[in-house]
């Protein structure tokens, strides 16, 4: 009975003292990807880099303005889940990075951000720089053909990425996982503090 | 008229009446508020009372250029549209358009929206049938 009862004790024990415990049910992506780092502008078309972010959770996810259902729905969750912290909102960035720079212009980024309130801002950048980024967390986009009015699709990650506020990768979630686990990832990361390092690029 | 006539244009009035009753129907529509001139996704469910089946082949309305029947997908994590052409209501079957699934997609708006408004659309059915369902605009952070 012993020897099946040590191993396991152990187990516990280790993954309680870890370096960083995951604090959720979300997946535990700290050992697969590599911190934040990205220069992109915003709505005002200013430069923003990762380390303007430290200190906060980031909360990470790629999409496009034309895009009138998943990205929107998925914005509308991740702001309305933010707003229910309080007080503690204000530690969290929701960085929608759209892949789309041809149509959203900042002019374009700074109303869609606007529409989902204060804790979202929405980013673009060169090919070159959303290439960068995207290649960093293992996501492709690709824009589909267009139609007689210049409309096209864009194709892309339904994955939203989760940092710490030292901008270390750790969680990712999907449509499938609950309101109440992305919250509680969140507030987890919140609680775990470590807002006095960065390990971003600066 | 005789009286077997007049029970005959009866039981047709009755009947032509059980067909106009057993029509599909819609509840809970609304549209997601964007900025600008951007695609705006239309939710709603639709209920066919009937015992025969309705298939809802094309939306149309003024207020935008033009509007699809669309279904995102998400595939090994992409997320993905597709167009839909037909969309076939099973006898006393319901169909929902929620987000992330099936979405009526609304491009070129003809006039500004604000949130809060109210607009109709009409659903055209392959029958012929053609149902002007009000739609709620709420804000982009409804859900
Ligand atoms: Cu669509």
């Amino acid at each position: 009975m012993k020897r099946v009862v040590w191993p396991l004790v152990l187990a516990l024990v280790l993954a309680a003292c870890g370096d960083a415990p995951s604090p959720a049910r979300l997946r535990d992506i700290g050992a697969l990807l590599p911190p934040l780092t990205f220069t992109l502008h915003d709505g005002e078309a200013r430069t923003r880099r990762a380390a303007d972010f430290a200190g906060q959770v980031v909360v990470l996810y790629f999409g496009y303005t034309h895009c009138p259902d998943i990205c929107p729905t998925t914005l509308a969750r991740l702001a309305g889940l933010v707003r229910r912290l309080g007080a503690a909102a204000a530690r969290v960035s929701i960085l929608f990075v759209s892949v789309d720079p041809a149509r959203d212009t900042p002019a374009v980024l700074h109303a869609y951000a606007e529409a989902f309130g204060p804790r979202v801002v929405a980013l673009s950048g060169s090919q070159e720089q959303l290439g960068a980024l995207a290649r960093r967390y293992r996501v492709s986009y690709g824009l589909g053909p267009a139609d007689g009015d210049g409309q096209y699709e864009v194709s892309h990650s339904s994955a939203v990425f989760i940092f710490d506020p030292r901008g270390r990768a750790r969680l990712l979630a999907t449509a499938e996982d609950s309101d109440a686990d992305l919250l509680a990832g969140i507030q987890g990361l919140l609680a775990a503090g470590g807002n006095e390092r960065w390990d971003g690029a600066r | 008229m005789n009286s077997a006539a007049k029970r005959l244009l009866l039981t047709l009035l009755a009947c032509w009446q059980g067909v106009a009753l057993a029509a599909p129907q819609v509840s809970d529509a609304w549209i997601r508020w964007l900025p600008g001139d951007l695609p705006l996704a239309g939710y709603l469910t639709l209920h066919n009372p009937d015992a025969r089946p309705h298939t809802l082949v094309a939306v149309h309305s003024p207020l935008f250029r033009r509007i699809e029947i669309h279904r995102s997908l998400a595939q090994s994590g992409v997320a993905r549209m597709q167009a839909v052409a037909r969309l076939e209501l099973r006898p006393q079957g319901q169909v929902s358009f929620s987000p992330g699934g099936y979405h009526l997609m609304l491009f070129g708006r003809a006039q500004a929206l604000r949130q809060g408004q109210t607009v109709e659309l009409l659903l055209q059915f392959d029958d012929g049938y053609q149902l002007r369902a009000p739609f709620a605009v709420r804000p982009a952070t409804a859900r």
